[in-house]
């Protein structure tokens, strides 16, 4: 059986798959086996029949993958705490740190990211890791894009103002 | 003027107004505040978010390109690829009883003495935990051993001491399991080790359970399993006995 076509499509994406399990997971082990049980359970899919979008049913399978699995539990243990915190943050003003978050490394970024709740964290890693539209992320996480929309922005948010008050308090 | 900021910036920065709301919300972004510290605040957090973007490693690029070469040959990876070995973990599937893997180990270490050949050992320790040398790409699919009703279930390139080594792992109807090893370097000869013809022939040795015939022509060759018989029926399909 020949596999290079799908050997090709998987390696073409393989950036935006790493980036993505890499958000949804702890370590870079747990990452590369979510990517690895990501090919054989899409390779094993695609004999069946070719996608329309290979690059957002490679991501569905992965997110599907990371839910089922222990990296799930093992990396979500905070579900309202984020929300809770950004609302007494609201008033305010984040710019003072604005230049400092230049200097922000990427691990703290990801400390940063695996407190959100699951669903934001799902929509930024799609978006801003793995680079995948509004469109195509709705389609991943089957809800509407504009509830995408807001999960990413919220997300965001709290990014910018976790870390800018981590360097505030340094 | 009575809005909501939060959802007309995520829709702003998420490309979902239309032209015209496009363009009313960014001369209203001057005036308002609140948009504007909201607007801020997401392209901040989406440029940290994008900042850590990184390429995949190759070790992983390695590991996918093996799968898929195992799942080719198998359609089924039974047999588990072993990570590179500076994330090297024994991955012992259900069913392989661990006491089995410590007597290969304590007999070698009798046995062999420190005299035993790294790369023997490490095709032993591997045959006994169901593992591949490694997750690369093979050179060459595993050759056909369906005259033994050998099926291959895995397959995968990777190192034993010094010597490049792809391993191919095939099972019978009755669940007897044989591993091929092929190498472009002879393996090492390994000690009390039988000679099968000519001083230069294949050899066989036993190590606990597990039978190991090596042959340097015409291809540098290991073939490991538990079945003697099954083992030398192998070598002898793949002309080298």
């Amino acid at each position: 059986m020949d596999d290079s076509e799908f050997l090709d499509a998987f390696t073409e994406h393989l950036d935006r798959l790493h980036n993505l399990a890499r958000g949804l997971t702890r370590s870079t082990q747990d990452a590369e086996d979510l990517v690895s049980e990501t090919c054989v359970l899409a390779l094993r899919g695609w004999r069946r029949g070719r996608p329309d979008d290979p690059a957002a049913w490679f991501a569905t399978i992965c997110l599907n993958a990371a839910r089922s699995s222990y990296r799930r539990s093992a990396v979500r243990p905070v579900e309202v705490a984020a929300e809770e915190w950004l609302h007494r943050q609201a008033d305010e003003d984040a710019d003072t740190a604005h230049a400092a978050l230049a200097s922000i490394d990427a691990t703290r970024v990801r400390a940063a990211l695996s407190q959100l709740p699951a669903p934001q964290l799902e929509a930024i890693t799609l978006m801003d890791l793995g680079g995948y539209t509004a469109a195509q992320t709705a389609q991943i996480v089957g809800a509407p894009r504009g509830t995408v929309l807001a999960r990413v922005h919220r997300g965001r948010k709290v990014l910018a103002r976790s870390l800018a008050q981590e360097r505030g308090a340094r | 003027m009575t809005h909501d900021a939060e959802r007309d910036a995520a829709r702003f920065l998420g490309g979902a107004m239309s032209a015209p709301d496009r363009e009313r919300f960014s001369s209203h972004l001057l005036q308002c505040a609140r948009c504007w510290s909201e607007v801020e605040q997401a392209r901040r957090g989406r440029s940290l978010a994008e900042g850590t973007r990184t390429a995949a490693p190759a070790a992983l690029r390695d590991r996918v390109r093996g799968l898929v070469q195992a799942e080719q040959v198998t359609g089924d990876p039974l047999t588990r690829v072993r990570p590179p070995r500076a994330v090297r973990r024994w991955l012992l599937p259900a069913g392989v009883p661990l006491a089995a893997a410590a007597a290969v180990a304590l007999i070698l270490s009798i046995g062999g003495g420190t005299s035993e050949p790294p790369a023997l050992r490490e095709a032993v320790a591997d045959y006994t935990a169901q593992q591949l040398p490694g997750a690369q790409l093979p050179g060459q699919r595993a050759p056909d051993l369906s005259r033994l009703r050998l099926q291959p279930v895995g397959a995968g390139g990777g190192s034993y001491a010094e010597l490049d080594v792809d391993g191919y792992a095939y099972r019978d109807p009755a669940g007897r399991r044989v591993v091929l090893y092929l190498s472009d370097k002879p393996f090492p000869e390994a000690p009390g080790a039988r000679r099968l013809a000519g001083a230069d022939g294949p050899w066989v040795a036993q190590r606990g359970d597990v039978v190991v015939l090596c042959a340097r022509l015409p291809h540098a060759l290991l073939v490991v399993g538990q079945d003697e018989e099954l083992v030398r029926s192998t070598a002898s399909v793949l002309g080298v006995l």
